[in-house]
């Protein structure tokens, strides 16, 4: 027999099926005032989400459309459930539902775009950590087979097919200072491999390009590499080139 | 981190500070000259965030103010209990403010759906129900023992009414309060748009009816704000885009006439104001204070809730 919890539990998950349903109040003519207010929970469920999913990608915002992404909004809404109580945490998906939809047929750079909005907005949100300098005594030892490198938790290293970053960039302006002719022409068919490494510093979240060859570098340092074995595997990569620019942009956690 | 005000921190006068809701347009304004308000009230889930610039806008909103903080999304009313990650974010941040107040609704957010976790991400309303009390007073209880203090809890404007509903809504308030030994936060504006939505009386009449229900002392801080204004038989959503209501106003005097002096919160969350229009808000409450609790000699309401349980 079902408990008056239970009982509870079931009430309350129902008004919950009704609000996120797929078949909107807007199309119930009949206007009691249960079909109201679950209206007003509706839209009101919609419009946070909407604003909240433009405050994380507002590149995206900016190229479709409110509109276009209200629909995508409210497609995500059934795909990935708000679960953490901020509504900062929720619309990772937001790319892989663009793949699905027919925008991407036409603007196949959106899912691109959002994924890079996506790792931005983690990326200002993570904790950075200080250098640890005196770990940086541990590139003397004698075996560096047990010394590690450390980067930032906020560090991600990432590859696109589109230019992300200019395009992610050009819409920093206002709408009249874009240059629709420089966009369109990072909106074409990508040629190059864009590779990035997306890291904080000073609390802010940082874009810069790799070459391939930095990008491989910080991947095997990523999988855990040693020291030994990444200067094996680099024979002519510039350690302690490399170790500055790590120190002075904040990759950098220390040495293990 | 905090830096209080000696001034504020004793209850007597505490229980007199006017403040207003601190949102992101007003960062700066806020942060740059002196300001006529006590404290600001931060809704905590924007503070969430562990790294990046958040934590240091706090640190400087904490160095200029007392701050309360208001959740939205804990869901002290859901029956399937509050998610633990988020009651340890929010713990993490209670200590990082040492904040005057805390507080949030008496709703649910937490459920399930198609078998999954889910949060509502709205302040769903509660059947009043003995049931739905229990469940109030187990999740109250522990959100004050995880965070080691007292929370003050506020009544809902709601757009549904439940047929399961056995007890009215003070019954059920003042029950939680008798069981938790949690305070009480009355949005006036929500009185006043719930007795438009719902009552056939005037909603003044039926909002003051309301009030009178509440047990004395049980009042820890005032809502005040305003609403869009909608067509005959159109339901009134508590949007808080507007200046606060000539009935709200109205209300307000009558509740520091039941009340005393209680702490007081301008809330205006959409199509903002200017800062000093927002801060024009608090100093008319203030006045309105003064006027009420000292020209009457109504006294102080109860200084108990500013502090720990």
């Amino acid at each position: 027999m079902e408990s008056e919890l239970d009982i509870l539990c079931r009430r309350q998950e129902a008004l919950i099926a009704l609000i996120f349903s797929e078949q909107s109040m807007l199309e119930n003519k009949e206007e009691d005032q249960m079909s109201k207010g679950l209206k007003i929970y509706q839209n009101n469920l919609l419009m946070t989400a909407v604003r909240a999913l433009s405050l994380k990608y507002p590149v995206i915002d900016k190229m479709i459309g409110r509109e276009a992404l209200s629909g995508l909004t409210r497609k995500l809404l059934h795909i990935e459930f708000p679960a953490s109580g901020d509504w900062a945490d929720w619309g990772e998906q937001l790319s892989s539902l663009i793949m699905t939809t027919e925008l991407y047929d036409q603007h196949p750079y959106l899912a691109e775009i959002a994924s890079f909005e996506w790792f931005l907005h983690e990326t200002a949100r993570g904790v950075g950590t200080e250098l640890n300098v005196n770990s940086l005594a541990r590139l003397s030892e004698q075996n560096l087979k047990s010394v590690f490198i450390q980067l930032s938790k906020t560090l991600k290293v990432l590859s696109f097919h589109y230019p992300v970053d200019e395009i992610w960039m050009l819409h920093q302006l206002d709408e009249s200072q874009i240059d629709t002719n420089e966009l369109a022409v990072l909106l074409k068919e990508p040629i190059e491999l864009r590779r990035i490494v997306m890291y904080q510093r000073e609390a802010v979240p940082c874009v810069e390009r790799l070459t391939e060859q930095e990008q491989a570098w910080l991947i095997d340092v990523l999988a855990g590499l040693s020291l030994d074995q990444l200067l094996e595997k680099y024979v002519t990569f510039d350690l302690s080139g490399w170790l500055s620019v790590a120190i002075e942009e904040q990759w950098l956690e220390g040495l293990r | 981190m905090s830096c209080l005000n000696t001034a504020h921190t004793r209850g007597e006068a505490l229980s007199s500070m006017v403040g207003v809701g601190l949102r992101h347009p007003h960062y700066k304004e806020a942060l740059l000259g002196s300001s006529s308000i006590d404290f600001v009230e931060v809704h905590a889930e924007n503070f969430f965030a562990e790294g990046g610039i958040v934590p240091a806008i706090l640190d400087d909103i904490a160095q200029q103010y007392p701050i309360s903080l208001h959740s939205t999304s804990m869901g002290l009313g859901s029956a399937v209990g509050i998610n633990r990650d988020y009651l340890q974010r929010l713990k993490r941040l209670s200590q990082k403010v040492t904040p005057i107040l805390i507080s949030d609704h008496a709703c649910f957010t937490w459920s399930n759906l198609n078998g999954n976790a889910v949060h509502a991400g709205d302040l769903l309303p509660l059947e009043f129900s003995q049931q739905s009390l229990q469940v109030m007073t187990e999740n109250v209880d522990k959100v004050q023992q995880v965070l080691g203090r007292k929370i003050l809890v506020e009544n809902l404007s709601s757009y549904v009414e439940f047929r399961f509903s056995n007890m009215s809504e003070t019954e059920f308030l003042t029950e939680l309060v008798n069981r938790t030994g949690c305070g009480l936060l009355v949005d006036l504006n929500n009185l006043i748009v719930n007795a438009h939505n719902f009552s056939d009386e005037s909603s003044l009449q039926t909002a003051s009816q309301w009030l009178q229900q509440l047990p004395t002392g049980a009042v820890g801080e005032i809502h005040l704000a305003g609403y869009t204004p909608v067509a005959e038989n159109e339901l009134i959503i508590d949007d808080h885009s507007q200046p606060v209501s000539d009935e709200c106003w109205s209300l307000y005097r009558t509740a520091l006439k039941q009340f005393g002096a209680v702490t007081t919160l301008i809330e205006w969350d959409n199509n903002l104001p200017s800062w000093p229009v927002l801060l024009d808000q608090a100093t008319k409450a203030r006045s309105i204070m003064s006027e009420i609790t000292i020209m009457k000699n109504v006294p102080m309401s109860e200084e108990g809730f500013l502090n720990g349980i």
